[in-house]
């Protein structure tokens, strides 16, 4: 996957803003497009995980001029359950949750959250500073903030009118 | 031209996955809420259900204090939770709410002689 920049959403802001209604709907939304991606972030044909689905993290990636932003949702680890690692341009985060369903004592009346070991990879453009990628990991979001070097930053002059 | 900024007006509204163990003496409800704030989650028993509240905030935006998503979930609760002794936790993006049964309704183990 590398990264590409998204659509503005300036359309479905005004959708919320206006029509109150349209909330729910972006909600409904949300969920249907989360279990299509779950489903589809699964290896079908490689291995047996799609019937024992490990756990995949939503990522989020913005980008800007002066940067690549790259957060991931990963609640319940430490920061020491994380492992990154670059390997040309390919940046990959690997962890592992501990099931704790199997070793609680009790009745489960629902089991939603995910457990065990995800691995997620991603291609970093060229333009990044690939000795400044800074990592941060806070209430269960891993940051990763990717400068871009100068001389791909866009340039801006101003021209003057006579 | 390129840095068009987005007004959203409207937080994108996340139903947070949830697990749900009860034991003999209490019901404990995990919660993932990852990037919520602790002072910023608002946990309420009301009319015998508990209702979950969590905003996220962008990380450039504290300022305006204009939020990017909010958690939001809610429960019934059977009649036996005693709401006083209700604790609750926040780390690593986990949000865990502790409820204690009622004492009656603990089952006691009666011992034949």
């Amino acid at each position: 996957m590398s990264l590409i920049k998204r659509n503005s959403s300036r359309d479905l802001a005004f959708w919320n803003r206006e029509y109150p209604a349209f909330r729910g709907m972006q909600t409904l939304q949300h969920d249907m497009n989360r279990i299509v991606d779950e489903f589809f972030r699964g290896d079908l044909l490689t291995d047996d995980s799609f019937f024992i689905r490990d756990w995949n993290p939503a990522v989020d990636i913005v980008e800007n001029s002066d940067q690549c932003i790259l957060k991931a949702e990963i609640p319940g680890l430490t920061k020491d359950d994380v492992k990154i690692t670059l390997e040309n341009n390919v940046i990959t985060i690997r962890g592992e949750k501990k099931n704790e369903v199997e070793t609680k004592e009790g009745e489960y009346h629902r089991i939603e959250r995910r457990y065990g070991s995800f691995e997620r990879s991603f291609t970093v453009p060229e333009s990044i500073k690939m000795n400044e990628i800074d990592a941060q990991y806070k209430d269960g979001v891993l940051i990763l903030t990717m400068p871009k070097a100068e001389e791909t930053k866009p340039k801006s002059v101003e021209i003057k009118v006579r | 031209m390129t840095n068009e900024t987005v007004q959203q007006k409207a937080p994108m509204i996340i139903t947070p996955a949830v697990n749900i163990l009860e034991s003999s003496d209490t019901f404990i409800v995990t919660l993932d809420i990852p990037g919520a704030t602790k002072d910023r989650i608002k946990a309420n028993i009301e009319n015998n259900s508990l209702v979950i509240v969590a905003d996220v905030f962008h990380a450039s935006a504290v300022e305006n204090d204009q939020s990017e998503k909010q958690y939001r979930r809610e429960f019934s609760l059977a009649n036996d939770i005693d709401v006083d002794s209700t604790d609750a936790r926040y780390d690593l993006g986990v949000l865990t709410i502790t409820l204690k049964k009622k004492q009656q309704y603990v089952p006691k183990q009666i011992h034949v002689n």
